[in-house]
């Protein structure tokens, strides 16, 4: 037997949708000869596929889902043709959107005045013997709508019909459909023109406010979420700081700068002191340490000497470094990283919409409605065929409400602008309508909960010392002699003595050695500054200090000796500190019976000592980038909704595959780009306004959903007639609602009014102008009730 | 295999309509259902009086498979509406002029017909009866 090759691949989907697209992209894919495993994902517009390239080519495949109604992009080069394209989609969308809104105003305005207040009806343009009616107007007006604006939701109807499930789209296609052929025939056929009436009764009362507004309605609603995402994707773009996209060269001994993309594998390349690292490769001269913080998460410098390996966009620190280019371009561990991204994204665990989760529910139950309708009329009730019919259509009209298009579109734009004001940027509502369901938080620490840079934590002076001195004058020495390094250990303690306000004069004869400490001479006395290992190489006992030493390298900080005429002064203790808020946002959360966890590339002491004064009870040390994806994967795979805050680039594959991304907007660019909730004020405690605001909106959304429906569904047994079983006996008012209406009666001034109307009411089927007011009713609802969002106050949090 | 809804909304139609199909034709009582149409024309002169949102006549009686032709007049300079659910009849009736709605009376009882068109302060009380014999 010969092995299955086997070959992963990402591609970006242009055209999808809706959440049913995904799964049908899938259905089919999982069909095909030569396809292992096939994932779409809606909410990244993306495909992984995993296949045999000796069986099914990538073009095969292209051609099947492009017959589908879908294109795929190659994921590499297609950046800026993706975001061509989304630019393009939301000019198509704007181009409907005023279309429709041109063609259906006039019609929802005059429509919702009359139904609501009850005004005079006109239908027809009367001027001496001319005549024109008025709906041959309205009937154009709405074809268009219905059918070029609707495109969208027929396409969307179809691929979930074809997955066999019933989304959002469904019910508006099976809403607007009924009311616009209903409408049309109705009219077309109604006894004024001609002699159709043969085919269907006298019935010509159309409902083109019904398709006109809906399809209006729910094409802002797409087009208001499309633009919301965009504007996210603008500010993120200006956050974005430019990748290093030049190399310096050593070329026949000559430095030259050349471009990313030119530079071989072979290459030698210079790293200068500040400098970030072209590429992976190999130190071949020079000493300096690098903070790799942003791919490896551990927070202090690492050292480097030749033979030691550096990776690329990596920053330098003090020194010169001459390197060998090991690895390019697509090779890279960063590359490497970004295409774990794109496959995390494309796997990542849909969450339903709440949208798509109503109607799923919604459908069937309005669909057996109108079956029950017409089997009772029909069948039992005994009337002909066509009026039985049309029991069933008013159930099918009615059901589908004006305002579904707006609950969750509005709410989302209403809480993702609070969102904004508040620094978080959240691209998009689906981040905003899961955000609540998180019941576990991963925090990285370098960088997210840490300040990710060395700060000075202890200073310890040693007893055994004769003569007594001030705790100041130790780091006063120690700055001096640090003044001239670029060592980040170094800066930490001069920033520290600037902080106490210290002047720090010059010293003579200041030599840094590499990996141990610096040497200075300051008013003719020697300071040496350094390690252990410096102290050993210079003779130096340590002696009285040596249990402060171990404890504070227990808490895992970085210890420098502090030696001032051969004689150990003190120490001072160096360490990663936390964020200001970090404390008291860990705090709020776990208030909130949200599970923190830390995951960290740092060593296990350093992430205990961090923990311990965060009071997280988890935490995992020494995760690989690759692993920190798999532990969120398997904290998923308990059944828990994962949220991961992370800064760094080895965060950016965890931050996909969580269920919700929260990128600190300090952080790298991969994580922002990740991220589905980028915190721009580098504030912990926006992680739980973000949760807290993601949860008054889903409530809000839900609320719409009430409000979009609640008139239809009283409607809905209306206009199958199913209440005139009760209200009627033998073609009278049942006893019981002439016994109401008397007592209605009783009521002063406008009793007898409301009687009467009562039993008119209760009398006839859905009648027309109730579902209008019912239709209008329920989106004015809606975009007042999601208005209310405007008040919403971060919670305080101490 | 994922269950497909539409499979089993399909089934449950199936179901729902074979029993409603049988009910009918074993269970039902005799004098349910569609009368047959004898050909019999009636002709009805029918009057929306102006400003008073009131059918004149209020009533119409009629034999039960009588074709309906009724005339209605609509006196006001507004649109009113002729409706009766059971029977289907849904009619826009324009201004200051004649509109014929043709039916036929295919059920017996007593049915009630409003006007269809918002038409300000009247229009919910403005209902008649439909009475077949």
């Amino acid at each position: 037997m010969i092995e299955e090759k086997s070959k992963k691949i990402t591609f970006h989907i242009e055209g999808m949708h809706c959440a049913s697209c995904a799964v049908l992209i899938n259905k089919i894919l999982d069909k095909q000869k030569g396809i292992k495993a096939s994932n779409a994902n809606f909410g990244s517009e993306m495909l992984a596929v995993d296949f045999n390239p000796e069986i099914i080519s990538i073009e095969k495949i292209k051609e099947i889902v492009a017959n589908l109604g879908y294109n795929l992009i190659s994921k590499e080069k297609s950046e800026e043709e993706i975001k061509k394209k989304r630019e393009e989609r939301i000019r198509g969308l704007k181009k409907r959107v005023i279309i429709s809104f041109i063609l259906a105003s006039p019609i929802i305005a005059y429509y919702m005045s009359v139904h609501m207040l009850n005004l005079k009806h006109v239908h027809a343009l009367i001027i001496g013997n001319y005549f024109l009616d008025l709906n041959w107007i309205y009937m154009l007006m709405t074809m268009p709508i219905q059918f070029w604006v609707g495109s969208i939701f027929y396409r969307s109807a179809w691929a979930a019909f074809r997955v066999g499930s019933t989304s959002m789209d469904t019910l508006v296609v099976l809403g607007t459909s009924t009311a616009f052929f209903y409408s049309l025939f109705g009219f077309l056929f109604s006894t004024t023109y001609g002699n159709l009436q043969t085919l269907w009764i006298g019935l010509d009362h159309p409902f083109w406010e019904s398709s006109a507004a809906l399809m209006s309605f729910l094409i802002l609603g797409r087009y208001l979420e499309a633009v919301s995402r965009s504007k996210v994707s603008e500010a993120i773009s200006s956050l974005l700081k430019l990748a290093p996209t030049k190399a310096i060269v050593l070329k026949d001994g000559q430095e030259i700068e050349i471009n990313i993309g030119e530079l071989k594998v072979g290459d030698i390349f210079l790293v200068k002191p500040g400098g970030q690292v072209p590429t992976d490769g190999l130190v071949i001269d020079g000493v300096s340490s690098i903070d790799e913080k942003i791919v490896t998460g551990e927070s202090m410098p690492v050292g480097k000497k030749p033979g030691e390996e550096v990776i690329g966009s990596t920053i330098n620190t003090y020194g010169l470094l001459k390197c060998k280019a090991k690895k390019v371009g697509e090779e890279t561990l960063l590359f490497q990283i970004v295409r774990m991204v794109g496959e995390a994204q494309a796997t990542k665990a849909p969450l339903q919409r709440v949208a798509d989760y109503v109607s799923e529910k919604f459908v069937p139950g309005v669909i057996v409605l109108a079956l029950i309708s017409f089997n009772f009329w029909y069948f039992v009730y005994g009337i002909p065929l066509t009026p039985a019919l049309l029991f069933m259509v008013a159930t099918l009209i009615i059901s589908c409400p004006c305002a579904l298009g707006l609950a969750t579109p509005i709410a989302t734009m209403v809480g993702t602008a609070k969102g904004a004001y508040f620094g978080i940027l959240i691209k998009g509502g689906k981040a905003l309508e899961q955000a609540y369901k998180i019941n576990t938080i991963a925090f990285d620490k370098t960088g997210t909960l840490t300040k990710g840079e060395p700060a000075v934590t202890d200073i310890i002076q040693n007893d055994n010392v004769k003569f007594k001195i001030d705790k100041n004058y130790i780091l006063k020495l120690a700055a001096i002699a640090e003044r001239g390094s670029e060592h980040p250990l170094a800066q930490a303690i001069v920033r520290k003595a600037k902080e106490e306000k210290m002047e720090i004069p010059e010293p003579k004869d200041f030599k840094a050695i590499s990996g141990m400490g610096v040497r200075a001479n300051y008013e003719g006395k020697e300071i040496l500054v350094g390690n252990k290992m410096f102290l050993k190489s210079e003779g130096v006992e340590i002696a009285g200090i040596e249990d402060e030493f171990k404890t504070l390298q227990k808490e895992a900080k970085t210890v420098v000796f502090v030696v001032y005429e051969k004689k150990i002064l003190g120490v001072l203790a160096l360490a990663d500190t936390l964020k200001e808020h970090a404390f008291s946002a860990i705090k709020a959360l776990k208030e909130r019976n949200k599970e923190i966890v830390m995951i960290t590339g740092d060593n296990e002491h350093t992430a205990e000592a961090i923990s311990k004064q965060l009071g997280i009870d988890k935490f995992y040390a020494n995760i690989l980038p690759q692993d920190k994806e798999k532990l969120i994967e398997s904290l998923q795979k308990q059944g828990r909704v994962v949220a991961m805050v992370g800064d760094g680039i080895n965060d950016a594959p965890a931050l996909a595959k969580s269920d919700l991304g929260i990128a600190v907007g300090s952080g790298t660019d991969v994580a922002i780009e990740t991220g589905e909730i980028i915190l721009i004020k580098d504030d912990l405690r926006d992680v739980v306004t973000a949760i807290d605001l993601s949860r008054r909106t889903i409530h809000k959304i839900w609320q719409n959903f009430f409000w979009a429906f609640i008139y239809n569904i009283v409607a809905i047994p209306i206009a199958a007639g199913l209440h005139l079983v009760f209200t009627q006996s033998f073609g009278e008012p049942a006893g019981w609602v002439l016994n109401f209406a008397g007592m209605l009666n009783n009521i002063p001034e406008i009793g007898s009014l409301l009687g009467s109307i009562f039993v008119n009411f209760s009398q006839s089927a859905l009648r027309p102008e109730i579902a209008g007011f019912a239709m209008a009713f329920s989106s004015i609802s809606v975009v007042l009730n999601s208005l209310l969002l405007k008040h919403y106050k971060e919670p305080t949090i101490i | 295999m994922t269950s497909n809804k539409y499979f089993q909304l399909g089934l449950f139609a199936a179901l729902l309509l074979s029993s409603g199909f049988f009910y009918r034709e074993f269970y039902r009582p005799e004098e349910i259902g569609v009368v047959q149409a004898t050909g019999r024309v009636v002709q009805i002169e029918m009057r929306i009086l102006e400003n008073q949102w009131k059918w004149e006549p209020e009533t119409i009686k009629v034999a039960a498979g009588d074709t309906v032709r009724l005339s209605v007049f609509n006196e006001d300079n507004y649109d009113h509406g002729f409706a009766i659910d059971v029977l289907g009849i849904n009619r826009r009736i324009f201004p200051k002029r004649k509109t014929i709605v043709e039916f036929t009376a295919s059920n017996k009882g007593k049915f009630n017909f409003y006007c269809s068109v918002p038409c300000g302060e009247g229009h919910y009380d403005q209902v008649g009866f439909l009475i077949v014999d």
